[in-house]
């Protein structure tokens, strides 16, 4: 498309939604700095015109410049143009998600036109509608969990039993070893069964549950030695899963939340709601895999509820 | 603001109760997802998200490419590749 400045124009879309107010939207920029819009869909995947146009579009006008292959490496690599681009496109797939069933799309996704948008909400219509059934009056929770306190798992003498041996005889030492060693083991089991009983407390609640990979603490000399440098204990992130959950079970996830807070050697940091990021169906009619698969655990959007390993 | 042509609310819309859920005086931070930090951002909108694939995309970032060039730029933030596959299926296995 062409601008009415003869430059090139491209169509960024946000997220697939039911229909609802478009006022919500009237205070939010995009990602290049424009005005919303929304995009229509009615009929089925087959051609066949229905009533309603119940499948919607957000999408902004961009220049096309800003936002071919090269610029948008160039800018993903920029960690402060990444973050704007990145915080737009949240900022309107959250006020999106706060008014109505909301399908995120993933970050930077492009068309020609208007109705290139158009031809891919048709022809994927069915599987975006099981999404949003999926989703609909739900929101994502992130959880996290690291252990609290601190487990005295290392660089912490085990008291010793009354023993006839001497301190320093080479049999007490390999016997302090193994005490140690099982110490450290039996806190790595407490902080399992911990992470453990709140993921499948909190899964009761919600309709469905997502792991995403665990951050692993700041450690300075870790870019020269990825994955051998030790955080230390209170740093390890032992949880970081999404959960979808009812808007009525909110308050209920909420307490499950504060009770095992208590209860439980973790410290647990909460996040959300979420437009359900997490929930959504991976690479859609392309037939292709994508590295969002293996972390899947609910591929299917139409899965029964409470369904999950 | 367009109006979606002939576009018209056929559905009750659900409202999400206020974000403030859960009330204060909890034992652990809730942070609101609107002002989230960047690396939860990024959690998911790169990896989640509806990816759609057709032939009149301009450009989808190629994102297994995108993926690893975060990696290294807010690296320790993330797993390394491998210790995320060995824990995705194990929530406690950040611990083993």
């Amino acid at each position: 498309m062409t601008s009415a400045d003869g430059r090139l124009t491209a169509v960024y879309a946000y997220a697939v939604c039911r229909p609802f107010e478009t006022d919500a939207l009237s205070d939010v920029k995009g990602v290049g700095g424009g005005q919303l819009r929304t995009l229509a869909v009615s009929g089925s995947s087959d051609g066949n015109a229905t009533d309603h146009e119940d499948l919607w579009a957000v999408v902004e006008t961009v220049p096309a410049a800003d936002f071919g292959e090269e610029s948008l490496h160039r800018r993903f690599e920029a960690l402060p143009e990444l973050e704007q681009l990145a915080r737009a496109h949240h900022t309107v797939v959250q006020t999106l998600g706060a008014v109505t069933a909301t399908a995120p799309l993933r970050l930077a996704t492009l068309y020609y036109d208007d109705d290139g948008v158009r031809t891919v909400l048709r022809r994927e219509a069915e599987q975006l509608r099981a999404a949003l059934d999926h989703i609909a009056g739900r929101a994502e929770w992130g959880i996290k969990a690291y252990a609290s306190p601190p487990p005295r798992a290392t660089g912490r003498p085990v008291p010793a039993p009354p023993s006839e041996l001497g301190p320093g005889s080479g049999r007490e030492y390999l016997r302090r070893r193994k005490a140690e060693r099982t110490s450290a083991q039996d806190a790595r089991d407490v902080l399992d069964r911990a992470v453990t009983e709140l993921d499948a407390a909190l899964s009761a609640v919600a309709v469905d549950v997502h792991h995403l990979p665990p951050r692993l603490a700041a450690a300075p000399d870790r870019s020269d030695t990825p994955g051998l440098s030790a955080p230390t204990h209170e740093d390890v992130n032992l949880l970081n899963a999404a959960y979808l959950v009812a808007d009525d079970d909110a308050a209920e996830f909420a307490s499950v939340v504060d009770l095992r807070a208590h209860a439980l050697p973790l410290r647990i940091e909460v996040t959300g709601p979420w437009a359900p990021y997490s929930f959504t169906p991976r690479d859609l009619g392309s037939g292709r895999s994508g590295p969002g698969d293996e972390r899947t655990e609910s591929a299917d959007p139409g899965a029964p509820p409470k369904s999950r390993s | 603001m367009n109006t979606p042509v002939a576009g018209r609310v056929t559905e009750p819309v659900p409202r999400r109760p206020s974000g403030d859920v859960p009330p204060p005086s909890r034992a652990y931070p809730v942070a609101s997802a609107d002002n989230a930090s960047l690396v939860d951002i990024l959690d998911r909108l790169l990896a989640g998200g509806v990816t759609v694939c057709g032939d009149l995309e301009l450009s989808i970032a190629d994102v297994p490419l995108v993926r690893i060039d975060l990696r290294a730029l807010i690296a320790p933030a993330y797993a390394a590749p491998g210790d995320r596959a060995s824990r995705q299926s194990h929530p406690a296995g950040g611990v083993s």
